[in-house]
């Protein structure tokens, strides 16, 4: 994903990749910033409990926690209704 | 309310594609025409004739209005390749219908409008200036017949072709930044949606 995003709008692109388990290296490529900045972000959302880490064999793999779902919802729901809302653009 | 946010969100990426491709047109023939002005004239300009200083003016006119017009042509296909992307995830969403998709889009148009901005505020200046510059041309092309009048050199099917397009390009540069300005509108509001969506998430997340 492209283009200057606000934070809450990168946690909730990583929190939606992750409802399956993914690794670091997806997640940084899905979200198109480099490795500090989604360990930032990784890491504030497991201190929030909203993702957590698992290691399968050799790999660290990050899923979305059920307390996530909250955020998930509300995030959506003003999205939409954000869009829902505004003057449409017609040519 | 998912499915008209979904077809609102179809006709608009429709008619932003539709004021892309209108503005990658635009830009072509801009680029076009100034050169077709800059060529005849830079020749005029070597005999000397009793027209020079029109044909002088037009010729800077020419270059101006080259420049603006390749510039242009640039950012709108930057705009048009990202639009793409977009437009590419979009279709996925047809055959879903899934409210996180449409989100996920949504998210990424804002981001794309927040990123592109600077963008389209310059463009719709250029394309003012642009159409500004064919309507100004088109007055001098008149302003030559009139003199070609007295002088001999007066070609009235030339003047009558160069008048029409150069009015034509101009009207269209002069309509193109207000189609602009109305695509901005509607994501400023979004985007002032969008900071006050911050707090509702900040205060759920207990951040700040």
């Amino acid at each position: 994903m492209e283009g200057r995003r606000t934070q809450y709008e990168i946690y909730w692109e990583i929190l939606s990749f992750c409802k399956m388990p993914k690794p670091i290296t997806q997640i940084i490529q899905r979200c198109d910033l480099n490795s500090k900045t989604v360990q930032d972000h990784v890491g504030f959302l497991e201190s929030k409990g909203y993702i957590s880490r698992t290691v399968e064999g050799e790999r660290t793999m990050f899923l979305t926690m059920p307390a996530a779902r909250e955020f998930l919802n509300l995030f959506m729901r003003i999205y939409l209704e954000l869009y829902n809302n505004s003057p449409e653009f017609k040519l | 309310m998912e499915k008209n946010a979904e077809e609102k969100f179809r006709r608009e990426l429709r008619s932003f594609t539709a004021l892309n491709i209108i503005s990658i047109a635009f830009g072509g023939i801009a680029v076009a025409l100034a050169i077709s002005f800059i060529v005849p004239n830079v020749f005029a300009l070597v005999t000397f004739k009793p027209e020079f200083y029109m044909r002088a003016i037009s010729t800077l006119i020419g270059v101006v209005v080259a420049a603006m017009a390749l510039r242009w042509l640039i950012s709108c296909a930057e705009i048009f390749s990202k639009l793409d992307d977009i437009k590419d995830e979009s279709e996925k969403l047809e055959a879903s219908h899934d409210s996180e998709k449409l989100t996920g889009i949504i998210v990424r148009l804002m981001a794309l409008y927040r990123e592109e901005k600077p963008t389209i505020m310059r463009m719709t200046l250029f394309s003012r200036l642009a159409g500004a510059c064919f309507i100004v041309n088109a007055a001098i092309i008149a302003i030559a017949f009139v003199v070609g009048l007295f002088t001999g050199g007066a070609d009235l099917l030339s003047t009558v072709a160069g008048v029409s397009v150069s009015l034509v390009v101009g009207a269209v540069g002069l309509y193109l930044p207000s189609s602009f300005q109305r695509y901005a509108a509607a994501w400023e509001v979004r985007l002032q949606g969008s900071d006050s969506a911050e707090k509702e998430l900040s205060t759920l997340m207990g951040v700040g």
